[in-house]
């Protein structure tokens, strides 16, 4: 649907001509979806515009009531809410700002700074964010709206959105709100404020996407004091990695004859506060870090599906409860402390019946810190999804058992996984625990692990688990209706429903 | 060139992760120097990303998109630099630089590209055999008295247009450095330009021509190893003649070397030595054909069991000619050598990669005045880099910055040194 020109030209009065297009090529580009996930029909944008200030943000918005244009936002991610006619799609990867508070331990970002950015910069001051494990190439904005944590979560002590500070935000109606302590003065530092704490219409955790009733343009972020000692990069990708300092980080794997005895052991592990993070270890992360290579024949898939079928394959048929996890020991502070945390550490693997467990070799990550190797997964088949869960820790693993019964009647196994695909990463010292369903698929099986999601969810509902976005449909009745009281806020910041949709 | 089916399923596996717009993320230490795709960085929009253009080949193949004039803007100013596709091959393994050359070969056949100002280098390169339609028997123009080339020697020194035409100062020190390290080496008698911008450029034809012509002379002259002090030429020497050609780098009847390469081979050796001192800070600047682009190619039919490509070695941009220019600067006496944020694999392109400079002059300067202030950050005072082109922009943007950043290819300095 063509936009009228009337509404052309006033954005172009806004963000000036260069930055806004209607060409078919570049809406053509906006409008891809990403990955499994992606379903449903998806339209081209009307017209794609990158504003670089709240204050154009703002003006886009406005014009879009005026002339009842619906509008779509992102930066990295696909946009959400193409499945309608002639929306506007507003691309914030030029809204490129970082402020770094280091007295006071926050950073203030806009929608295009990247995680792996933001890093980078606080490294160099003695700082530390949790990146996400999909990748540090996401925005640190969106991805801290919504689900966004990391592994060092464990340590650091929340989820994504439960580090929103002050925030900047456009309604769908084109009202610039400032929440926290942005409303009375200069900095982000404070997410409350007073009166009622708004931040949660935004920062929707899993419900919903966080712009479905305007648009954050500005947003204050804690962030954590870490060791001066400089973890320093190495090597020519794909073999590229951080050396860790060993006098503060020591890697343990550890191995238990039962899952249950593992997550006994990890709860144990988050009791005595040790680690920066811990994990259980799905034993495909092993053929995945060896099919990394450079130039020798069996690399790639190729060289995943040789370890895989040779070696971990066997492995688990032989043993199918062995669980194997990791930590890595955090000498913050002091040398002393990472001796103390050696020393809890095999106490617990010793009374939790651990059959293996000793420092690895590794004193490097590429993971945990940058999330450089977040997409490697697809290298296994083409395509996998995540059916995702926030829980605890013992739910996480009753769900685990649906995913498990889910995937036999979906996905033709191009990895034979016996059930053992399942990640699961507690944060807050173990209080919530995420569970990562990967299930894998070719490229041409690719739907199939979408009505996978759509099974396991109609399945949660009966044991009250906690997944990322949950269908609203399926849920609601059972979660206080809450898709009701959501379509009301809706109702009241966009009136005329521009914004994406709800579901 | 990927047969058509192949081109659809590696363009189908992007899942638009973004990685391809980032350094490899271990190595980011900043927000001002994260990125690395030129297009990305300047344009902003989707379509100007890698995962826009390889959605955007998708559209085409499925007939839902034409080359209209954004499309044809977009494919065109891809330096082709092949950030994207190391940065890729990190975690997916897809072969995003394939699916562009492959786009821009398409645009090439159905009459809509390359741009004017390409089809008038092809033409130049068509009459006289070099770029810029300078007569070709002045190609040779650069040697003086001193220089005394072999008639007849195992080492070909192939010198490139840049350096025959536009900057013979180049050619004449890469000379004096083969002949002052007692390096027998003779010249094509009838040296072609290798093609590498016209590859490039979608105009995969003329490339094969040049690619024919040029292995033909290299094989008439006997000489087993090819010299050359131009970045681009050797990517086209050791990569794309033998892709264009249907072989395998290795199956080529010529060794291909860089003079950084050479020379450096010779100080390992203890066969030369660099005393004198030259006192500068330098630092370096990886040319994307000597560096991520250089990588030997490997011919290979598609073949999958499952979803594993059988016996295909992989060009991932980590096996590209990062050390030896580094080794030499670093035994240099005098000089020290400096990193910028965006080094090795996730050097950012000068913007002189592709063809880029010769159609959109703006863009390319804007992209090589973007690695002058990488440069500026690390408190150099002069960036060294082993392409006559990248030299060339690097030098204009230095200048329109009005930064006293000197700019130098490798051969001068080590002729400082020598």
């Amino acid at each position: 649907m063509a936009l009228l020109k009337e509404a052309y030209q006033a954005f172009e009065s806004i963000v000036g001509s260069e930055w806004v297009s209607d060409d078919p090529a570049i809406v053509e580009a906006d409008h891809v979806a990403g990955g499994a996930h992606a379903a449903g029909v998806i339209k081209r944008p009307a017209c794609s515009i990158q504003p670089e200030t709240a204050e154009e943000v703002q003006g886009i918005i406005r014009i879009c009531n005026r002339y009842m244009i619906p509008f779509s936002a992102t930066t990295t991610n696909p946009p959400p809410g193409l499945e309608r006619e002639g929306v506007v799609f507003i691309d914030l990867k030029r809204m490129r700002k970082l402020e770094i508070d280091e007295e006071n331990l926050y950073a203030t970002v806009e929608p295009g700074v990247s995680f792996a950015a933001l890093q980078g910069e606080l490294f160099k001051r003695g700082l530390v964010t949790f990146v996400p494990m999909c990748g540090g190439n996401v925005s640190v904005l969106a991805n801290s709206l919504n689900v966004g944590e990391g592994a060092i979560s464990y340590r650091y002590g929340d989820r994504g959105y439960r580090r929103v500070l002050g925030a900047e935000w456009v309604t769908a109606e084109g009202e610039i709100l400032r929440l926290g302590s942005r409303a009375a003065q200069k900095d982000f530092f404070w997410g409350e404020g007073p009166g009622p704490d708004l931040r949660g219409l935004m920062a929707s955790s899993n419900l919903e996407s966080p712009m479905t009733k305007g648009i954050c343009t500005k947003l204050g972020i804690r962030v954590f004091p870490f060791v001066n000692e400089k973890l320093e990069p190495t090597g020519d990708a794909p073999m590229t990695t951080l050396i860790l300092p060993p006098n503060r980080f020591k890697y343990y794997n550890f191995v238990f004859p039962t899952k249950e005895a593992a997550i006994d052991a990890i709860y144990e592990i988050g009791a005595c506060e040790i680690g920066l993070f811990v994990m259980t270890v799905p034993p495909w992360f092993f053929a995945m870090a060896r099919a990394r290579g450079s130039a020798e024949v069996l690399t790639g898939a190729a060289g995943f599906w040789d370890y895989w079928d040779n070696h971990e394959a066997p492995l688990i048929r032989e043993n199918p409860n062995q669980t194997t996890c990791r930590i890595l020991l955090y000498g913050i502070g002091s040398d002393k402390r990472l001796a103390y945390e050696e020393k809890v550490l095999l106490d617990i693997c010793k009374e939790y019946g651990a059959t293996f467990a000793r420092a690895s070799r590794r004193a490097n990550d590429e993971t945990h810190f940058m999330s450089a190797d977040a997409i490697v997964s697809n290298l296994a088949g083409g395509r996998f999804t995540s059916v995702i869960l926030f829980e605890s820790l013992d739910h996480a693993f009753k769900s685990a058992e649906i995913v498990n019964v889910n995937t036999k009647k979906h996905v033709p196994p191009v990895l034979d996984d016996y059930g053992t695909t399942n990640w699961f990463l507690p944060f807050e010292m173990c209080h919530i625990c995420k569970l990562e369903c990967l299930r894998f698929a070719s490229v041409e099986d690719a739907g199939e692990l979408a009505l996978l999601m759509k099974d396991c969810h109609k399945d949660f509902v009966d044991v009250g688990a906690f997944p990322v976005r949950p269908e609203s449909e399926l849920y609601g009745p059972k979660w206080e209706n809450y898709p009701e009281k959501t379509r009301k806020f809706k109702k009241l910041l966009d009136p005329n429903n521009l914004a994406p949709p709800l579901e | 060139m990927i047969s058509v089916e192949e081109y659809r399923r590696q363009a189908k596996m992007c899942m638009r992760c973004t990685f391809c717009k980032f350094i490899d993320l271990n190595w980011v230490t900043s927000l001002r120097f994260s990125r690395q795709c030129p297009i990305d960085a300047r344009y902003a929009f989707n379509l100007y990303s890698p995962h826009g253009l390889l959605h955007s080949a998708l559209a085409e193949l499925d007939g839902e998109l034409e080359f209209g004039p954004k499309l044809v803007d977009a494919l065109f100013k891809c330096t082709s630099c092949g950030a994207c596709d190391a940065r890729c091959k990190r975690n997916l393994d897809i072969e995003v630089l394939q699916v562009i050359e492959n786009l821009k070969a398409r645009c090439v056949e159905q009459g809509k590209g390359p741009m004017p100002e390409h089809k008038v280098m092809a033409d130049n390169i068509r009459k006289t055999r070099n770029e810029y339609g300078k007569p070709h028997e002045d190609r040779f123009k650069w040697l003086t008295k001193e220089i005394k080339p072999a008639q007849k020697a195992d080492i070909v020194y192939f010198v490139g247009c840049n350096s025959a035409y536009q900057q013979p100062e180049l050619a004449r020190a890469t000379a004096k450095l083969l002949s002052l390290t007692g390096t027998k080496f003779m010249l094509l008698a009838d040296e072609w330009c290798s093609g590498n911008y016209v590859l490039a450029t979608g105009q995969v034809e003329l490339a094969r021509e040049l690619a024919e012509h040029n292995v033909k002379a290299i094989q008439e002259s006997g000489a087993k190893t090819v010299i050359t002090s131009s970045a681009e030429c050797y990517k086209s020497l050791k990569v794309d003649f033998p892709k264009l050609l249907g072989k395998s780098t290795e199956n080529m009847p010529y060794t291909t070397l860089h003079i950084t390469e050479y020379i450096d081979q010779l100080m390992k050796n203890g066969k030369l030595e660099l005393k004198k001192s030259v006192p500068m800070k330098v630092t370096y600047h990886d040319p994307c054909n000597l560096g991520r682009l250089s990588e030997p190619w490997q011919e290979w039919v598609p073949n999958y069991v499952r979803v594993i490509p059988i016996g295909k070695v992989w060009r991932r941009g980590d096996r590209g000619i990062y050390n030896p220019p580094r080794d030499i600067l670093k035994g240099i006496p005098g000089i020290e050598l400096v990193e910028m944020e965006r080094s090795r694999s996730n050097a950012w392109c000068a913007g002189s990669c592709g063809g880029v400079a010769v159609a959109f002059p703006d863009f390319a300067l804007w992209t090589a005045g973007e690695r002058i202030e990488e440069a500026q950050a690390t408190g150099a005072e002069a960036i060294v880099t082993c392409s006559p082109d990248a030299k060339e922009l690097l030098a204009k943007a230095a200048g329109a910055k009005k930064t006293k950043m000197a700019v130098y290819d490798i051969s001068e300095i080590i002729l400082q040194a020598i």
